[in-house]
């Protein structure tokens, strides 16, 4: 854990740093009518980078617990969750969101569900058209579409 | 107390307005769903629903997106009762007595006295909530930018001194939102910030994308990290037993004012929220109780307790956010981002030019809590039916509608890409202890804290002693530094307390 508490502290001091570099293209001092565009992106940066480097120092002073930030055993559910997710999102560029969306269904219910065929089918098709009928007709929410939903004429 | 009167009767108008009562049952229906799924919070519920709230009259979408927050509060004892897991975090104490009297086949003894329970404190809650609108209102009329910077530094220190984590965590929250806030175009000057160049982040980073991503898919992380067992109790409510539980309950009716006054008060601090409330009331019920000893046994106090308060503070939590603007929790943080959505401006003002709007929101409230409650008790094998369904089928849909309320606040893909990096960060927060609420208030008031700092400074020009020398911005800045240092005070005088006694036993 405490290995993972100055990794994490490490992480937002740097990109604390890079937001700091972002900030040279704005005026950071005092203008005529109080302070400039860049005077508190900049304070409030100084701010989080010195408050990562304490926590840093901080996580490093403790005597370590033995406790892992996360077991083996976590991560793999985590992981079983947010990977298709990405996969999903990645989906949404490629082919839009209904397809994506029963792609990612069908996926995440047939491999990580374990569920029976039937099940998987109903929801695989099921839900993108509900979410079409609920979103798009009703609601008039448009959402993304990919090439297939313009060759059926969408 | 006239005007309190008169708004309400005013509110009532808007309330009894037939779409009005329909989109109040409907929100009902949906802070139940919400209350009983894990991953499913508040916070990210009302979140997703603000896209849809684009063509409502602002005064109905208040009404929706109240409904669904007082609802929650109700559904959440449903699974602790049964199922010995909380459906919202507020809930958890409620598993303490109210699953070992499911056990004991007394669960629908649990379940009326947790829905009578959010009743009482709902109806009782919004009472106060009628009386004390007008006086604290016309109080906040007096403040200028120093006095709005001034309470929101205070908002912000209350939450590092009752916050779990550490103070420095707090703190770098609450400014990793900040920065996060000052993304995009200034107005003020006109020049772009912090938008590394591209086009996309000119517009900055919308809450709630970050809420959604924060607290929902983060939190479907986390509980990712195990799986659910569902160990089921079922329990129904059959009307003819409600009267003579009542009047068994009746003979607590000391805990039910206790908990509501507790609860509404502690409601009223930003960072003490529901969850902090039933705890609190727990702990107070238990300690003044005749047995306290039999407390996790399957006490009806400890249910009536912990339902009663989380009620009441929810309903509390709205005071400050009308009349100040200043968000208590995150959901009502995000109910704020959703008033500056709909073009309104939270505060002393907001009852005067919108009466219809938060007198609506108010007499909503009292047909609300008895549409809840009725739904509540009717539902509760419904409810049950949803949490047996597999959570593996759930996940997705959820995942899904997070996906489409992240994209459709700008129709922009992106936001969902920042939605997923939300979720990776909400995780790490989690697990790392360090608290979400600064920064989601951070990124929704980042704005108006800036501005009211700018104007304040303006006024001064330049002077930081303004904050110090109006004798109302004055309190609240005295208070802020007190907030802020208490934590560490506290770690101070243990440790010279464990001194101490190191040092008398010694002497010995």
């Amino acid at each position: 854990m405490r290995k993972a508490e100055m990794v994490v502290a490490g992480i937002i001091f740097l990109w604390a740093l890079s937001v700091l570099y972002e900030t040279r293209k704005l005026s950071i001092g005092w203008g005529l009518n109080g302070p400039e565009a860049g005077f508190f992106p900049f304070w409030l940066v100084v701010g989080l980078a010195g408050c990562t480097a304490l926590i840093f120092v901080q996580a490093a002073l403790t005597r370590g617990g033995t406790e892992p930030f996360v077991t083996w055993e976590a991560l793999k559910g985590v992981l079983k969750v947010s990977l298709p997710l990405a996969g999903f999102i990645g989906l949404l560029y490629a082919v839009g969101f209904y397809v994506g969306a029963a792609i990612y269904i069908g996926y995440y219910t047939r491999v990580a569900g374990r569920h029976r065929w039937p099940v998987v089918g109903a929801m695989t098709l099921g839900v993108p058209i509900v979410i079409f009928l609920l979103f798009e007709r009703w609601l008039l929410v448009p959402l993304p579409k990919g090439f297939i939903e313009e060759m059926l004429g969408f | 107390m006239l005007e309190s009167f008169s708004g309400l009767v005013g509110g009532f108008a808007v309330a009894f307005r037939p779409e009005n009562l329909l989109i109040a049952v409907l929100g009902v229906f949906l802070g139940m769903f919400i209350g009983i799924l894990p991953g499913l919070g508040a916070a990210n519920g009302v979140a997703l629903l603000i896209p849809l709230t684009f063509w409502l009259d602002p005064s109905s979408a208040i009404i929706l997106l109240a409904a669904i927050y007082y609802a929650s509060m109700y559904s959440g004892g449903i699974t602790s009762i049964l199922f010995n897991i909380p459906g919202e975090p507020f809930s958890v104490a409620t598993t303490f007595d109210g699953h070992p009297m499911a056990i004991q086949g007394r669960g629908g003894e649990a379940l009326i006295a947790t829905f009578s329970g959010s009743l009482f404190a709902g109806i009782i809650g919004v009472i106060m909530l009628t009386v004390l609108l007008p006086p604290l209102a016309n109080f906040a009329l007096r403040f200028g930018p120093p006095e709005y910077f001034a309470v929101m530094c205070l908002a912000f220190a209350c939450l590092a001194a009752l916050g779990r984590g550490s103070v420095l965590k707090t703190i770098a929250a609450a400014l990793i939102g900040f920065i996060l806030a000052t993304v995009g175009l200034d107005t003020v000057s006109g020049k772009m910030r912090l938008t590394y160049g591209t086009i996309e982040l000119l517009r900055g980073f919308g809450f709630l994308v970050a809420v959604i991503g924060l607290y929902g898919v983060g939190e479907m992380f986390l509980s990712a990290e195990e799986s659910l067992e569902m160990k089921y109790i079922p329990a129904r409510v059959r009307w003819r037993d409600i009267p003579p539980t009542l009047v068994g309950l009746s003979k607590h009716f000391v805990v039910y004012i206790r908990s509501t006054l507790l609860g509404f008060f502690i409601g009223l601090i930003p960072g003490a929220g529901a969850t902090t409330a039933s705890i609190m009331s727990y702990s107070v019920a238990k300690r003044l109780s005749k047995h306290p000893e039999k407390f996790g046994t399957g006490i009806v106090e400890g249910v009536i307790a912990c339902e009663t308060a989380d009620n009441a503070a929810g309903t509390g939590a709205l005071l400050p956010m009308i009349t100040l603007g200043i968000p208590t929790s995150a959901t009502v943080a995000v109910m704020l981002g959703g008033l500056f959505i709909w073009g309104l401006q939270p505060g002393p003002m907001l009852i005067k030019e919108r009466p219809d709007f938060v007198w609506g929101l108010i007499a909503s409230m009292y047909t609300g809590n008895l549409i809840a409650v009725i739904i509540a008790i009717l539902g509760v094998p419904l409810f049950a039916a949803i949490m047996r369904i597999p959570y593996t089928l759930l996940m997705p849909v959820i995942m899904a509608l997070c996906v489409i309320g992240a994209y459709a606040a700008n129709n922009a893909l992106l936001d969902v890409v920042f939605m997923g990096l939300f979720g990776a960060l909400g995780y790490g927060f989690r697990k790392l202890d360090y608290p979400l609420a600064p920064l989601i208030f951070a990124l929704i008031l980042g704005d108006m804290t800036e501005t009211a700092l700018r104007q304040s400074l303006i006024m001064s020009q330049g002077s930081v002693a303004i904050f110090f020398t109006r004798p109302i911005a004055a309190i609240f800045m005295v208070a802020s530094v007190l907030f802020f240092a208490m934590p560490g005070l506290q770690a101070l005088a243990k440790r010279w307390r464990a001194a101490e006694q190191s040092r008398r036993s010694l002497q010995r």
